[in-house]
């Protein structure tokens, strides 16, 4: 038996294709009609993935860094950094789409056909490690934001679950989507709180054009900006993209709305962290002891020079960050495994006919609430540290994330075009720079 | 609960996904892979010792 058909034996093609025949069916119908209401209505219903995975990145260990770096920094250095990292993510997010467009197949399952078992094992254990890291923080987020209301930690982390859970288990795909959607705008409630802290413009213009580092190049900082790029681009997103797109039927005639998609989502990214880092860069920093509140003492100090209202919104903002992100990490964990192991794997099929698909990414959602729950767990430590992680892992998964989009017997004419593949290995190059200069300050702190 | 869509109309002409073979990896594919490879381990080894030493 070949390789090949050892691979494929369990893949049902038909079966894929009749569980989102709904789905593919309502986009032909959109797209055979002409007029803008209904080009408009064919623009509703492709968007999504983008979207998602973009305000999914927004998550509440995101939320908390740059909360935590406008206050520590303030607006300075991180708002033009943080518009060359939406940059970034957009260039990273956009070969995701075409990939799955082109191939119908998830990332875990190209890299596991492509490259083998070592390398299919190395990113399918990396990225569910780094999920449940991340889902960590996510159930940090809601548990923290609805304390602010007096919920009990073990209420919100179950209710944060059960959530979960029925959106996964009851929705198919497309209303799985739109209720991620509806959630996902939840996102947008820390552009308001921006302009609630009257931030004075022309410092935020001024950072454009005094481009500097306050307090100098040090460890701590470097350390803020690892974990401000690995909130921005993670390995997740890569996985999750790819798999929604797929899971979605998108074919390669919906990879412009899928760019479109995509850019809505990264502005929408880049606007919410901006506003995160103009509120405390306005509000907290030049405290005393400003670099180093954790976001309880963050909350507490916007309570205070915003009233009851910006506190509550803040915890409101966070809650919807780590739900969001919940569930966006749930579907990828499922994904991955599912195409790693040839499961049925699409959220259009009942529990009980993929229930092995549902499974690890709801118990890897359970552990992580159930880790929050663990007294004098060191969360904050957590949060800092999934973020460094992330960012120490991305250089390897865009690395099979670029070979694949050369490959000129997969991707055909959609293969990278010259500057995709300049501006990509440039952002591989920073990442692994960045990463260098981080080891160097770990092994020689006397350089910094 | 989701009903089980598997009795719904088919479309036939969605695109089959494509097909996997493994690839060969040659020439600089060959180094950038074993490139990785350093790079994995350098980097965990400077993550555990960072960690050890309290940097993160």
């Amino acid at each position: 038996m070949s390789k090949h058909v050892a691979y494929t034996q369990f893949i049902d093609f038909e079966e894929d294709v009749k569980i989102r025949a709904r789905d593919q069916a309502r986009v032909v119908a959109l797209r055979e009609k002409k007029g803008w209401l209904f080009r408009l209505m064919l623009g509703l219903v492709l968007i999504g993935p983008g979207v998602l995975v973009m305000i999914a990145d927004n998550d509440a260990g995101g939320v908390i860094t740059y909360a935590q770096t406008g206050a520590a920094y303030g607006i300075g250095f991180f708002i033009p950094a943080l518009l060359l990292s939406g940059f970034i993510a957009y260039v990273v997010q956009e070969m995701t789409v075409r990939l799955g467009a082109v191939t119908h197949r998830g990332h875990a399952e190209m890299i596991w056909g492509r490259y083998g078992a070592f390398w299919g094992w190395f990113s399918l254990v990396d990225l569910v490690l780094a999920n449940i890291l991340t889902l960590i923080t996510e159930f940090i987020g809601v548990t923290l934001g609805l304390g602010v209301f007096g919920v009990p930690h073990a209420v919100s982390a179950a209710a944060a679950i059960a959530v979960d859970v029925v959106v996964l288990l009851v929705l198919r795909y497309y209303a799985w989507e739109r209720v991620s959607l509806w959630i996902a705008l939840g996102n947008l409630v820390f552009i308001p709180l921006a302009l609630m802290a009257h931030p004075h413009w022309s410092t935020v213009v001024a950072a454009f054009s005094t481009w500097r580092i306050q307090g100098g190049f040090t460890p701590a900082f470097l350390f803020i900006v690892l974990a401000n790029f690995g909130t921005t681009i993670a390995p997740w997103m890569l996985f999750f993209q790819q798999s929604a797109v797929v899971d979605k039927g998108l074919t390669v005639h919906d990879i412009h709305h899928g760019r479109m998609d995509t850019a809505i989502g990264t502005v929408a990214m880049v606007a919410v962290a901006v506003a995160l880092v103009i509120l405390t860069g306005s509000l907290v920093h030049g405290m005393p002891g400003a670099s180093n509140l954790d976001i309880q003492q963050i909350l507490r100090v916007l309570g205070q020079r915003l009233g009851p209202i910006g506190e509550d919104l803040f915890a409101l903002g966070l809650v919807e960050a780590g739900m969001i992100a919940a569930i966006a990490l749930t579907a990828s964990t499922s994904w991955a495994m599912g195409e790693a192991f040839q499961w049925p794997k699409s959220i259009n099929m009942p529990a009980r006919r993929a229930w092995r698909f549902y499974l690890p990414g709801l118990l890897s959602a359970v552990i992580a609430a159930a880790v929050v729950l663990i007294p004098h767990a060191p969360l904050g430590f957590l949060n800092l540290t999934v973020q460094v992680v992330a960012s120490i892992f991305m250089p390897a998964a865009m690395l099979f994330l670029l070979l694949l989009l050369n490959d000129a017997t997969i991707m055909g004419e959609y293969k990278n075009r010259k500057w995709q593949n300049i501006a990509a290995f440039s952002i591989v190059g920073l990442l692994v720079a960045l990463n260098g200069v981080y080891g160097l300050s770990v092994v020689m702190p006397h350089l910094f | 609960m989701k009903k089980d869509t598997l009795n719904l109309v088919t479309r036939s002409d969605y695109p089959a996904p494509v097909e996997l073979t493994r690839a060969q990896l040659r020439g600089w594919v060959r180094v950038v892979f074993w490139g990785l490879r350093v790079y994995i381990v350098v980097m965990i080894a400077l993550v555990a010792i960072g960690f050890a030493r309290g940097h993160a």
